[in-house]
């Protein structure tokens, strides 16, 4: 990309604040004082990791509305029942642990992915992907013991059915995170089993990872603020 | 400033070291919901508590330690700003609440159950008529009310 002298200075600072690279352009042609080398804004993280990083981000934010819709209702329904006499707690502060569990298996294989110990990275994606899926299984559980008890997406039999509404909806978003996060990383599974990452470069593999720790990080929120407070 | 560069191992030790931190601090918090103690007490602790794991989560295994000042800013400012938004948002709906007990209490589960959400009453100023103001009103009129809603 080339860079002509009638851009005017403005751009062509955001476009060194964002690019960091002056190769394609001269500063001595336009003869401005700013067109030094300012640093890379984000220094060796590739694009892709950017635009995950930044979905990561408004997906937060979606998070964070439910969660703030969640918190108001509560806070203006005083009748609103004590979460722990209708959830299970230790069923779901199982589940964060396998969670946790699956996070560092995460890392792990990551970590062996870069020093090409193929069966290593194998073995802890393998184990992060049956982690997840046993966090979906007991979410399954779970549900189906509430619907049993009256508690459905609409209505609640022994409270206020936003009770139920929030929960639902805010444990049903993160489940189907955890579920797309599982489709995901088997695709990376897959990819390494054919050999895709044997060389150490772990671009694709840290990218998904980011996605299943964020997946980690939201569900041990929303355990506090759904299952414990 | 770049991070320090560890070996493989030193990565390793500190992942487990994370992964100790966050299984004691979930241990903590299922502990402390049962605890004697104040709710608001119980619920800043717990909120703290959950706060820095997701942060040792995002910071240690998301490798955001690694990463630019520019890109920390980028992805935190608007979660920082969410999240004293929230706080801001969920305290004063609790206050008003509070100020306004004498309405809403009693009322509140049909009002925000949406039951009978037809029969409440509305004062001239739109909020819900409390069940003991609901009393001074003339009795005759009260059971033609219902009278009407039967039919």
């Amino acid at each position: 990309m080339k860079i002509n002298g009638a851009v005017d200075d403005r751009a062509k600072e955001v476009y060194f604040l964002v690019m960091g690279s002056t190769s394609a352009v001269h500063p001595g042609h336009s003869g401005h004082p700013k067109t030094e080398r300012k640093p890379d804004m984000f220094g060796s993280a590739t694009n892709g990791k950017i635009g995950m990083w930044i979905f990561l981000s408004t997906d937060g934010l979606t998070f964070a509305g439910f969660l703030l819709g969640y918190g108001i209702l509560r806070a203006r329904n005083p009748e609103w029942p004590d979460p722990s006499h209708f959830l299970g707690i230790g069923l779901s502060a199982i589940a964060t642990f396998i969670l946790i569990c699956s996070s560092v298996t995460m890392v792990l294989a990551q970590a062996a992915g870069e020093e090409k110990n193929r069966k290593n990275m194998l073995r802890f994606l393998a184990l992060t992907i049956l982690g997840g899926m046993s966090f979906l299984g007991i979410q399954v559980y779970e549900y189906t013991h509430l619907v049993h008890e009256g508690m459905i997406f609409w209505d609640f039999a022994k409270g206020p059915p936003q009770f139920a509404s929030t929960f639902f909806l805010v444990t049903g978003f993160h489940g189907f995170h955890v579920f797309s996060g599982v489709v995901y990383l088997m695709t990376i599974f897959g990819r390494a089993l054919v050999g895709k990452y044997n060389d150490g470069n772990m671009n694709e593999v840290e990218i998904a990872g980011l996605f299943w720790h964020f997946v980690d990080l939201v569900w041990i929120l929303v355990f506090t603020f759904i299952y414990l407070i | 400033m770049s991070p320090a560069i560890h070996s493989a191992e030193d990565k390793r030790k500190i992942y487990w070291k994370v992964f100790f931190i966050l299984t004691a601090l979930t241990i903590f918090e299922v502990v402390i919901v049962q605890a004697p103690l104040p709710k608001l007490a119980i619920t800043l602790l717990v909120v703290v508590a959950s706060l820095s794991k997701a942060f040792a989560v995002g910071w240690i295994y998301m490798h955001l330690n690694h990463e630019t000042k520019g890109l920390k800013v980028i992805l935190l400012f608007p979660l920082f700003v969410a999240f004293f938004y929230a706080v801001y948002l969920i305290v004063d709906a609790k206050l008003q609440i509070r100020r306004h007990s004498n309405v809403y209490v009693g009322e509140t589960k049909r009002f925000w159950g949406q039951r009978n959400i037809e029969d409440r009453q509305l004062d001239e100023f739109g909020n819900t008529i409390a069940p003991e103001a609901k009393k001074d009103l003339p009795s005759g009129e009260h059971e033609e009310k219902n009278e009407a809603h039967q039919k």
